[in-house]
């Protein structure tokens, strides 16, 4: 039976157990990186360099980690601090890792019949804020107040960016709707 | 179920539907593991605390094992005490201006030079 969070934490924290640690970036490596991978716009590489750090810098703060959040959003939220600070290191050298410039996108079930092309294509014409949310409530999971954690936001802020976007998908979407 | 409700329920199914496509390690936590730094800093500051201790009960043991006795020990005590309280008294405040700085940066060298980067988390 895989350990739980709480309990390889402890070992870490009480024995210096590195490969309780190691154990923790196995559980939770694939969630950090798809949601860095958001961030960079799919940049694997970018997006692994970043969870590498990520994950360096858990483990040297893991003693101030006070279980207020589950430890994959406390992750999430250095992840996304890690993403932030790349970014502005980046302005100004090179063009932005950020989420794609907004493109024009003519939902066509009748040309492409693909409807993840056309999700996919629809969640870039969101706002990068937008885009992030829906990644955190929809593929990671996250409740509201999770992401409001991670992303610093008010929980209000939160609440408006998902309805707001999810109201943009249906009407970038309406051609899936049966009832249209 | 409404329309509308419909088909909220049919886009969040669309917008869940990668979930359950995990990445593979792919060696990444071997990567992780072999970056991570030596974690000296625990055990350093432990050592730090724990050699004055065992420094003091050595040589509490020694001073026993030599033949003194309790009545000597605390009369070491007071002397040790008076002599501190002595060169205290005769530090101008220019001397305290002097030496609670490098006490004040000595603990905080000591204690807070291994403390992990602040997390807003």
């Amino acid at each position: 039976m895989t350990p739980s969070d709480p309990e390889l934490l402890t070992r870490v924290l009480v024995a210096d157990d590195r490969a309780a640690f190691g154990e923790l970036v196995l559980q939770h490596q694939s969630a950090v990186r798809r949601f860095l991978r958001h961030l960079t716009s799919g940049d694997a590489a970018l997006a692994d360099d970043l969870a590498q750090e990520t994950f360096i810098q858990a483990y040297r703060g893991l003693a101030r980690f006070r279980g207020e959040a589950s430890f994959p959003t406390w992750l999430f939220g250095i992840a996304h601090n890690h993403w932030r600070n790349a970014r502005r290191q980046q302005r100004g050298h090179a063009p932005l890792m950020d989420h794609e410039a907004e493109k024009e996108m003519v939902p066509s079930p009748a040309h492409s019949a693909d409807l993840r092309q056309d999700l996919s294509a629809a969640l870039r014409q969101l706002p990068p804020d937008e885009q992030t949310a829906l990644h955190l409530c929809y593929q990671q999971g996250l409740s509201h107040s999770e992401i409001a954690h991670v992303l610093g936001w008010p929980l209000g802020t939160v609440k408006t960016h998902l309805a707001r976007s999810k109201e943009k998908l249906r009407q970038l979407l309406a051609v899936w709707n049966p009832q249209t | 179920m409404t329309p509308l409700s419909s088909e909220d329920a049919r886009l969040e199914t669309w917008l869940r539907r990668d979930l359950d496509a995990p990445l593979p390690d792919n060696g990444f936590s071997a990567r992780v593991l072999d970056a991570l730094p030596r974690q000296q800093g625990r055990a350093l500051r432990w050592g730090r605390i724990a050699a004055p201790i065992a420094g003091a009960l050595a040589g509490l043991a020694f001073a026993l094992w030599q033949g003194a006795h309790w009545s000597d020990l605390m009369s070491g005590v007071t002397q040790l005490d008076q002599a501190t309280f002595s060169v205290s008294n005769q530090l101008t405040d220019t001397g305290w201006i002097v030496i609670l700085p490098i006490a004040l940066a000595f603990f905080a060298i000591e204690f807070l030079s291994d403390d992990p980067i602040e997390e807003k988390l």
